[in-house]
């Protein structure tokens, strides 16, 4: 067996340099300093690797094996014994009643026997031009002022023309309040449209019953 | 013209947890023939916890509307409810249950005019040149959509049909404010 080959490695001189300063005189000679070189520290070793180990024949014998058996023992079964629990002999018990679920009371109210019924007026939008200039020129005719005296607050339907005790109306709300009897004196009452205007001469709030279309 | 009797129910729910309900009963020109209320009723910590989000169906429809139902003399023809809890308990009882409301849109040719929305919903045109109204009822029920049609068509000639609600409303909020002070 041949030896191994062992890489070498190069290592640099200048590693170990050492640098001085040297002091100029004012005038004075430069002198050159020797420097002395350190020895590079390496070596070149041979290794030798050791022996491969010698194989070694294993010999197979030929004995039977045999085979035991082995009993276990019954295990002993364990005992159980009962335990006497010292019970409670009355549990309370808390039934939660959901309130809401009783009988809930009602009451007769006549509070809203006096209410007035609110109507709200159309939108205009909806309502085709030449009737709501149709409409104005009704207002104007009652009320003998020229069409263009007449601003249209809007119309309110259906209104129970018989059944009226009295009516309130809010312009800014677009609302009519309607105050009415229970009964109408006889038959059945007719029920209309009623639209309303402003004189712009006065202020003053004008209006006229129209049929329901 | 048969002489409708309107019913209207609903229920407030005030800022301090107490429940009221109400019922009106009106000719068909508005005017009141009944109305009733329910007592404050206030759901306690545990029962808000034991019903959830249940609670709040179970006491408008099975608690207050029932009471108020049971207990009103006048019975009506027509039943407007606020909301789509009232519907379980149309089997109870011998007239229709409907939802009514102002659709914001464009009327319709004439009075009488109909778009079907569902089977169970439809906007129907009551007067000329106003918004029509909107008609719901049970899906169980969308049979008798025909004839609650008729009926409405009807009322809505002699009084704004959906206006005695804000009646209802406001009465409740005066109990339920009175009862709160009290």
């Amino acid at each position: 067996m041949s030896p191994r080959i062992i890489p070498t490695r190069k290592v640099s001189l200048a590693r170990e340099f050492k640098t001085r300063t040297a002091r100029f005189a004012a005038g004075g000679d430069v002198r050159a300093v020797p420097v002395p070189l350190i020895a590079p520290q390496f070596s070149i070793s041979a290794v030798t690797p050791s022996p491969a180990p010698p194989a070694m024949k294993f010999a197979f014998g030929r004995e039977e094996l045999t085979i035991r058996k082995i009993g276990f023992s019954k295990p002993v079964m364990p005992k159980i014994r009962k335990v006497q629990i010292q019970q409670r002999k009355s549990v309370e018990g808390h039934k939660v009643r959901i309130e809401s679920a009783r009988k809930i009371e009602t009451s007769y109210s006549a509070m809203i026997d006096g209410k007035p019924v609110t109507l709200e007026m159309f939108d205009l939008k909806h309502v085709p031009y030449p009737e709501i200039s149709e409409i104005i020129r009704t207002l104007a005719e009652k009320n003998d002022v020229s069409y263009s005296q007449v601003k249209l607050i809007g119309i309110f339907a259906p209104i129970p023309t018989e059944l009226i005790r009295s009516t309130h109306i809010d312009p800014f709300a677009g609302k009519l309040m309607l105050n009415l009897k229970r009964r109408a004196k006889k038959g059945k009452p007719r029920c209309v449209r009623i639209a309303f205007g402003r004189l712009r001469t006065n202020d003053k709030i004008v209006q006229c019953v129209l049929p329901l279309n | 013209m048969a002489e409708y009797k309107i019913g209207y129910i609903d229920t407030y729910h005030s800022d301090r947890n107490v429940f009221i309900g109400g019922a009106l009963v009106t000719d068909c020109y508005g005017i009141p023939l009944e109305f009733r209320h329910t007592d404050a009723v206030s759901p306690t910590k545990l029962e808000q916890i034991l019903y959830g989000r249940s609670l709040d169906k179970y006491l408008k429809a099975d608690t207050l509307a029932n009471a108020l139902l049971k207990d009103l003399e006048k019975k009506p023809d027509l039943l407007v409810v606020p909301d789509e809890s009232y519907y379980t308990l149309t089997r109870n009882y011998p007239f229709p249950f409907v939802q009514l409301g102002t659709v914001r849109r464009e009327p319709l040719a004439k009075p009488g005019d109909f778009q079907e929305v569902s089977e169970n919903e439809i906007h129907l045109q009551i007067l000329s040149n106003r918004e029509p109204v909107r008609i719901k009822v049970d899906r169980k029920n969308a049979p008798t959509l025909a004839s609650v049609k008729a009926m409405i068509l009807e009322i809505g000639r002699t009084m704004d049909i959906v206006e005695p609600f804000d009646r209802v409303r406001g009465a409740l909020r005066a109990i339920a404010d009175d009862a709160g002070r009290s």
